[in-house]
């Protein structure tokens, strides 16, 4: 077993958290307002953050807390990302079909109407082109995660992993990412850590 | 002409969510697309959509929609020539 803890970061509605410690909690009611606050914090300087949908918003931002603590290179083919969530782009959808039955639908949100977009919008600020996959699932799925993860590093695919859960719908949101490395799996039960992390 | 330039720059705003931006940061005859403003596919997209909706004005053909997406000037132009509302 090794002893070094792979990197986690942890948003919700109340606040964030990088490796366990609550950087900032917040009493907004408003989850896009709160994700605001938290680029605003951040000091980021990228535009397209406000035009992203909430479940976009919340795994961009995600992985810049994890940047905050660990090296993940840019323009990088070596950084795979890997999310689950239960709720998959609901959040767009509803709002897509809304404006639908209004006879108003708004190219910029149809474009968020797959939950792999999120992915996309990371890959784009980071300039990653390894391995990505959503999966849509109710629970956390830990024997496709377990297999999912095994078979990225023995193709080696990538030598970082960014794996966790991305949910934002009906104004709330969750996201739970840990970054873990080659020697974490080689060395360590690494599935037992991220259950016992989440 | 000035008073539509104005209404225009802060529907854009709106419309394209972005926050970053003020209606100064718009100069009349800049490009909308490119380095400056760096407006995207789909942000043309909703600029027809937000011409249709708030104007009534319809281009009429994806070659015309280059010229009039060029500037706030020639949007404004445009709106003034076709709108319906």
């Amino acid at each position: 077993m090794t002893n070094a803890t792979p990197t986690y970061c942890h948003i919700t509605n109340q606040h964030y958290t990088v490796n366990g410690k609550i950087v900032e909690n917040t009493t907004a009611v408003d989850a896009q307002e709160w994700l605001k606050t938290i680029y605003t914090n951040l000091s980021l300087d990228y535009p397209k953050f406000y035009k992203m949908d909430g479940l976009s918003k919340t795994g961009f931002i995600a992985v810049e807390l994890l940047k905050t603590a660990i090296n993940l290179p840019s323009d990088s083919d070596d950084i795979a990302v890997v999310f689950v969530n239960k709720y998959a782009s609901l959040e767009a959808d509803l709002a897509h079909q809304e404006l639908i039955e209004k006879g108003t639908p708004s190219p910029a949100i149809f474009v968020y109407t797959l939950p792999n977009i999120v992915l996309g919008e990371i890959a784009i600020r980071n300039k990653w082109y390894g391995e990505q996959q959503f999966f849509i699932k109710n629970e956390w799925p830990e024997e496709l995660m377990h297999k999912y993860i095994l078979t990225i590093f023995e193709l080696n695919k990538a030598s970082q992993i960014i794996i966790g859960s991305v949910e934002y719908f009906d104004t709330r949101m969750d996201a739970k990412l840990v970054v873990i490395t080659k020697e974490h799996y080689r060395n360590s039960d690494v599935l037992n850590e991220i259950k016992t992390i989440f | 002409m000035e008073a539509l330039k104005e209404t225009l720059k802060q529907q854009i705003i709106e419309h394209l969510n972005l926050e970053d931006l003020t209606v100064a940061d718009f100069p009349d005859n800049e490009p909308l697309f490119g380095d400056n403003i760096g407006l995207d596919s789909i942000d043309s997209l909703e600029l027809i959509v937000l011409l249709e909706n708030e104007y009534g004005a319809k281009l009429s053909s994806p070659e015309e929609g280059k010229q009039v997406f060029h500037s706030v000037n020639s949007l404004a132009e445009f709106i003034a020539a076709n709108r319906t509302k």
